[in-house]
């Protein structure tokens, strides 16, 4: 049976390859290094997400 | 013990390629093929990627990487290395090193096999290592913005000049190979059509319903996706479904323009997110399930090791093996598109210096082996069958019977029936001359995995690998245009200042207008073109791309040779030699060669004595010959750029050695790690 944990960092590896957004990830990183700065909600965060991912360099390979 | 080890995988490998170079006249197992280039991946990784590292780039996991330094907890982010050579892997394979190999197959699964292999440990691993390291050691800079602060303003401007052109040609040869395989394919554009519908529900799913549940979203899309490929059957076999679905070359070719455009401008997450999630996630899984069904079938090749194409008579595309099987076949060996890639998400994640070998070395030498891949699944088909299916339809004669004929006299034995047999067996109305590499490895894969995972399901497997194709290529059409778009508003801007805002409506139609009708210019020129299209435009993509390579190698022996490693530059130098005297002699038969079935010019000359004896209609000739021309301007331009590039940077080099400039570096200064090591 895999534990949840287990299941959760799976999940974390899964988005990283897809490219998707890591709001979890992202909180955690917020309380680790900008303690005091208000949270995002899980919206505010996907939408800078989208501005940043599709800048000026391709991504993908032909 | 170690050694006798690696003496031993050594063995393996070298015994291996062996058995390939000897056995003539019969078939022998993909198992060589595979054994011969893992057993090659593993010494080059071991012990050449190990030099590089050590002794050439001096990686060092005591040096914080920009992941640590500038973690934002989004774009720089320290990866696990495992993870993010899945991400990076993920971005650099694509449709590539997937037809690349397919095509060259028409010399023999030979050349083009040592060249992959051989290839990637010396030249395409090299560069994309290279790369990364250096955008590891600069913030995770782009090539572009290396080529122009360490070599030079007009190194940087030519740089993005031969991106943007090589992104025009690169769409239009992949939109073209998806239109060659979807014309008159009511089961392949039914699936795909759904894929639209799939995304945008998805793409609202994220961003209105239930905001940033990306994994749901994609969960969803995988499977309506799957039940769009059932559907697909439904209406193919449908007599009053089915005509709603099928449609000419042409209007295919004029959709996918129609597509490309309102994807450019229509904001991302409706269309382009959500097809990116969906195409990565079927291409690791399709790889994955490929090198299952390979590795578990172990098919007999059936093409032979070389054919007597390599004097330059083929009909899948002109020219001698030398330069045209190192053009043809790019991406599986070196790709100058990786450097785009190594040099833009990745080095942001990278949590040490270290793992930058596995993930720049190590995931070129996946790809690579996707590429082996692709030209075992070309090499089981039967030599008479791959080429009714990739030789132009105006060389084949349209009926199988004609085909058959043709076929015969290239020494190949193929029956009629079995044309038409095996068109029906995977739900098509026919094969025949379908050319662009996609339908012919789509029958190959969907052979191996119907050996592999249960006989009888070969229409769907079929169909599968279509809808894994087309699916991820349509997907790079969005991007790139998109892309394209920036890229050539930012040009713009340099120009007119409001033309460079990308957020600025009136200028994105104009800019996206310009990128999209630049390649579906040249995909309508390839829809029409009487030989397939094929024929003309890879050798363009393939001379541009490796061209592209050769700039990101200039940069990367600038690195070296800057960080005081010139006695090590060979590494990219030796590269960098091979693909100019690869691309240079290419670019000059295209242009120059008296073969009209090769050269572009001497193409069109025969065209104008054709419209001049009245055999070829005036205005249609017209076209033709206008085409010809511009294909060779084009190589004029990929070449020039190209010289630009090597020569400025060459004499960069010289005023360095000769002490005549001083060595200025601009890496980011070093910090040291908090990680404990």
């Amino acid at each position: 049976m895999p534990t949840k944990a287990a299941m959760r960092r799976f999940a974390r590896a899964v988005r990283r390859i897809l490219g998707m957004p890591d709001y979890e990830e992202y909180l955690l990183h917020l309380k680790r290094c900008h303690s005091s700065d208000p949270l995002p909600s899980e919206r505010e965060f996907f939408e800078s997400y989208l501005r940043s991912r599709y800048g000026c360099t391709p991504s993908r390979c032909c | 013990m170690r050694t006798i080890i690696w003496l031993l995988i050594a063995a393996v490998g070298a015994v291996s390629w062996g058995v390939l170079a000897l056995h003539r006249g019969e078939t022998i197992s993909a198992a060589w093929l595979v054994l011969a280039a893992v057993g090659t991946y593993l010494v080059g990784y071991r012990f050449y990627s190990r030099f590089l590292a050590e002794k050439v780039f001096e990686l060092d996991d005591r040096r914080a990487t920009p992941a640590e330094r500038l973690d934002n907890g989004r774009d720089y982010c320290p990866t696990s290395r495992w993870v993010l050579f899945g991400h990076h892997f993920a971005a650099i394979a694509g449709a590539g090193p997937l037809v690349g190999p397919v095509l060259a197959a028409q010399f023999g699964y030979l050349p083009g096999t040592i060249w992959i292999v051989f290839g990637v440990v010396l030249a395409g691993a090299v560069q994309d290592f290279v790369i990364l390291f250096g955008s590891m050691r600069r913030d995770g800079k782009s090539l572009g913005q290396m080529a122009k602060e360490e070599i030079g303003p007009v190194t940087g401007i030519a740089a993005m000049i031969a991106v943007l052109s090589i992104m025009i040609i690169l769409l239009a040869v992949l939109a073209l190979i998806v239109v060659n395989a979807l014309k008159g394919s009511p089961w392949g554009v039914f699936t795909i059509a759904c894929t639209i519908p799939i995304a945008v529900l998805m793409g609202f799913w994220m961003k209105v319903w239930r905001p940033g549940r990306t994994m749901e979203a994609t969960a969803i899309g995988i499977v309506l996706l799957f039940a769009a490929l059932l559907g697909g059957r439904y209406v193919a076999e449908n007599p009053s479904l089915a005509p709603w679905f099928t449609y000419s070359g042409p209007a295919l070719a004029y959709a996918v323009i129609g597509y490309g455009f309102l994807a450019s401008v229509l904001p991302v997450w409706m269309l382009l997110l959500p097809r990116d999630y969906l195409s990565t996630f079927m291409k690791i899984g399709v790889i994955l399930l490929m090198a299952a069904g390979i590795l578990l079938v172990l098919p007999p090749l059936k093409l032979p090791a070389l054919t007597r194409f390599i004097d330059g008579t083929g009909p899948v595309f002109a020219g001698k093996l030398f330069p045209f099987a190192f053009i043809t076949i790019a991406c599986g060996a070196i790709s100058g598109f990786h450097a785009l890639v190594s040099s833009g998400t990745t080095p942001k994640m990278l949590r040490r210096e270290g793992d930058a070998r596995l993930i720049g070395y190590g995931g070129m030498l996946m790809e690579s082996f996707v590429a082996v891949m692709a030209m075992a699944a070309a090499a089981v088909l039967d030599p008479g069958i791959y080429f009714a299916i990739n030789a132009p339809l105006a060389t084949l004669g349209g009926t199988p019977e004609s085909a058959a004929e043709v076929i015969r006299t290239w020494g190949f034995t193929v029956t009629p029936e079995q044309i038409t047999g095996l068109a029906a067996s995977v739900g098509e109305a026919t094969l025949l001359g379908r050319v662009g590499g996609a339908p012919s490895l789509a029958v190959g894969m969907a052979q191996i995995f119907s050996h592999a995972f249960g006989q009888g399901l070969i229409a769907l497997w079929y169909h599968f690998a279509i809808m894994f194709e087309a699916l991820f290529i349509l997907t790079v059409l969005d991007a790139g245009s998109r892309v394209g778009r920036f890229m050539l508003q930012e040009l713009a801007g340099h120009v007119w200042a409001p033309l460079g805002r990308t957020s600025w409506y009136p200028s994105n139609i104009f800019a996206s207008a310009l990128v999209v009708g630049g390649w579906g210019y040249f995909l309508v020129q390839g829809v029409l073109d009487p030989l397939g299209g094929i024929n003309s435009l890879w050798p363009l993509f393939g001379i541009s791309n490796q061209l592209l390579a050769a700039v990101a190698l200039c940069v990367g022996t600038t690195l070296i040779i800057k960080r005081g490693k010139a006695r090590y530059a060979w590494v990219t130098i030796v590269p960098l030699m091979w693909l100019l005297a690869v691309t240079l002699t290419a670019g000059w038969q295209k242009i120059f060669s008296p073969d009209p079935r090769l050269g572009f010019l001497s193409h069109a000359a025969t065209l104008l004595t054709q419209v001049a004896a009245g055999s070829l209609e005036a205005t249609r000739g017209a076209r033709l010959i206008f085409n010809d021309r511009l294909d060779a301007l084009l190589v004029v331009i990929f070449v020039t750029v190209v010289l630009l590039v090597v020569l400025s940077s060459a004499w960069e080099w010289l005023q360095i050695l000769r002490k005549r400039k001083p060595a200025v570096l601009r890496e980011s200064p070093f910090v040291e790690t908090a990680y404990a090591n």
